[in-house]
């Protein structure tokens, strides 16, 4: 079955592509702040008021990640690291569209992943991950968990000496981890298309269709989810970027191609079900066609035995045949053998 | 524990430092091996973290020299090798030059914790060990005529046992 981009409470039949709502996953507010010091060492759970200290020192690189913020952090968030009120307007909330804006300090960039839907809903929905990134820190908000993320913070404290690099790997970390979310999900996709594909020519059922238009739904949000995000990398790899150097820019372009060939995963994709819903449509008007051959032989057949037993039935005294001793049977086997002529004429012309 | 350090980076001195004198041991610091060893020989050290990468003496010789010295020393001296190499060959030949842990730098906080917990753990069993050894002996020989002291092996030995 196509999965559904759709908020997982929501009803099977609901619009596709719908983010998941923040009520849907409303809970406590939760922050965990990860701290690399000078490339050396890495801490856990660092307590709010280190937070700052780390920050003073270019060398650190400190990543908070803010889980179903209430109005008291993002007013923290505000108040620590000087965010515009505006930016953080919805954050998380899946209603924006992926984009990147510049800020004095610091840039905001809006991004999706691909989050498993809860268990026993069928489905898969999408989850905003909003990113504040400066020069030596990263501010990560979502609502509820988003599995993306959790592996770009392994994969971060994972990273070893590329740690050193400074606040591009970490961004590099978190972009490809949130794009190659979409992976399993669209192979999920693409294997149902398939699937239908062949049962297009052995079944006739309307449920395929049906699944084809689910995931032709599918694949339209999430391409309205990656498409946009297209257009953040020219900013990230600007030569004279001030918060990543070269040698990050390598593995941001290396997101990039990860993001390209999605795409055109996606497009791929697109048409096969364009096409499957095409060749759907033209073995369903081709079964009808054959349908209605079928009826017109029938019609013709009952027409004509309808005649000829209908004239033979009426009440006039002299009929052809009627005095002949074998009449009744001469009529009856011509009106058989028109009839099986019509059915074999219709046989010849494959029309049944 | 007094604790030495050496590293030849002052940003690893300072965060090492400050995270030993948090957890409450007594931190001495040293620029690079040869002065960890002046340092060292000095005495009293129950812990030794070094770095791999040093100018002069390098962190795996250090270990060499520490492990050959504690031998023959008052107690055993447990010896971690903090290093960006990440290799399984440099943790073998780490390990083979007497180191006891290694960690690969960017290390995780907590896991040099309880790496150094694990580590004190082992150096108080080995005391009770010495100790133990020394009632041992002096019980059985009370005329006071000296026995070969517990080398390496036999602490080994006895600590694997116990």
């Amino acid at each position: 079955m196509a999965p559904d981009l759709r908020n997982p409470t929501a009803e099977r039949d609901a619009p596709a592509a719908t983010p998941a709502s923040p009520s849907s996953s409303a809970s406590s507010p939760r922050v965990k702040a990860v701290a690399c010091l000078g490339g050396v060492s890495l801490e856990r759970g660092v307590p709010p008021e280190e937070i700052r200290e780390h920050l003073r020192e270019a060398d650190n690189v400190v990543w908070v990640d803010v889980q179903d913020p209430g109005p008291v952090e993002l007013a923290t968030l505000v108040d620590e690291f000087g965010f515009h009120p505006l930016t953080l307007e919805g954050a998380g909330e899946g209603q924006r569209r992926p984009k990147l804006d510049e800020y004095k300090g610091y840039i905001a960039l809006v991004a999706y992943a691909a989050a498993p839907a809860a268990a026993g809903s069928g489905g898969s929905h999408v989850a905003e991950v909003d990113l504040f990134i400066g020069r030596n820190y990263v501010v990560s908000l979502h609502r509820g968990r988003v599995a993306a993320v959790e592996e770009a913070a392994a994969r971060w404290t994972r990273g070893g000496a590329l740690l050193r690099e400074g606040v591009g790997f970490l961004v590099y970390t978190l972009l490809d981890s949130l794009i190659d979310s979409f992976a399993p999900l669209i192979s999920r996709v693409e294997e149902d298309i398939e699937e239908i594909e062949i049962g297009v020519f052995t079944s006739s059922d309307e449920e395929g269709v049906r699944e084809l238009l689910r995931s032709k739904r599918t694949l339209s949000g999430l391409r309205r989810v990656l498409f946009p995000v297209r257009e953040i990398f020219p900013s990230l790899l600007r030569r004279d970027h001030p918060f990543f150097h070269g040698a990050t820019q390598v593995y941001l372009a290396d997101a990039r191609d990860h993001l390209l060939r999605i795409l055109d995963v996606l497009d791929a994709q697109r048409d096969m079900a364009a096409g499957a819903l095409e060749a759907s449509l033209a073995v369903s008007s081709h079964r009808l066609n054959k349908t209605m051959k079928t009826l017109a032989l029938l019609t013709g057949a009952v027409a004509v035995m309808g005649a000829v037993f209908g004239a033979y039935g009426m009440n006039f005294t002299a009929v052809p045949l009627a005095d002949y001793r074998w009449g009744f049977w001469l009529i009856s086997a011509g009106t058989i053998a028109f009839v099986a002529a019509m059915a074999l004429a219709g046989r010849w012309r494959k029309w049944w | 524990m007094k604790v030495l350090i050496a590293d030849d980076e002052a940003v690893s001195r300072r965060l090492l430092q400050n995270y030993l004198q948090k957890w409450g041991h007594e931190v001495t610091v040293a620029q690079d091996g040869a002065e960890a060893w002046r340092l060292f020989e000095a005495g009293g050290f129950a812990v030794v973290i070094t770095d791999w990468e040093m100018p002069g003496m390098d962190g795996v010789e250090l270990v060499r020299r520490i492990r050959a010295a504690s031998a023959s020393g008052p107690g055993y001296v447990y010896a971690i090798l903090l290093t960006a190499k990440s290799q399984k060959e440099d943790l073998v030949e780490g390990m083979e030059a007497g180191a006891d842990d290694f960690l690969t730098k960017p290390f995780d906080r907590d896991e040099l914790r309880v790496r150094l917990r694990a580590g004190e753990r082992i150096m108080l069993l080995e005391q009770e060990l010495r100790r133990a050894t020394a009632a041992l002996a002096q019980a059985g020989n009370p005329a006071g005529t000296e026995r070969p002291a517990a080398g390496p092996e036999d602490k080994a030995r006895k600590g694997n046992a116990e």
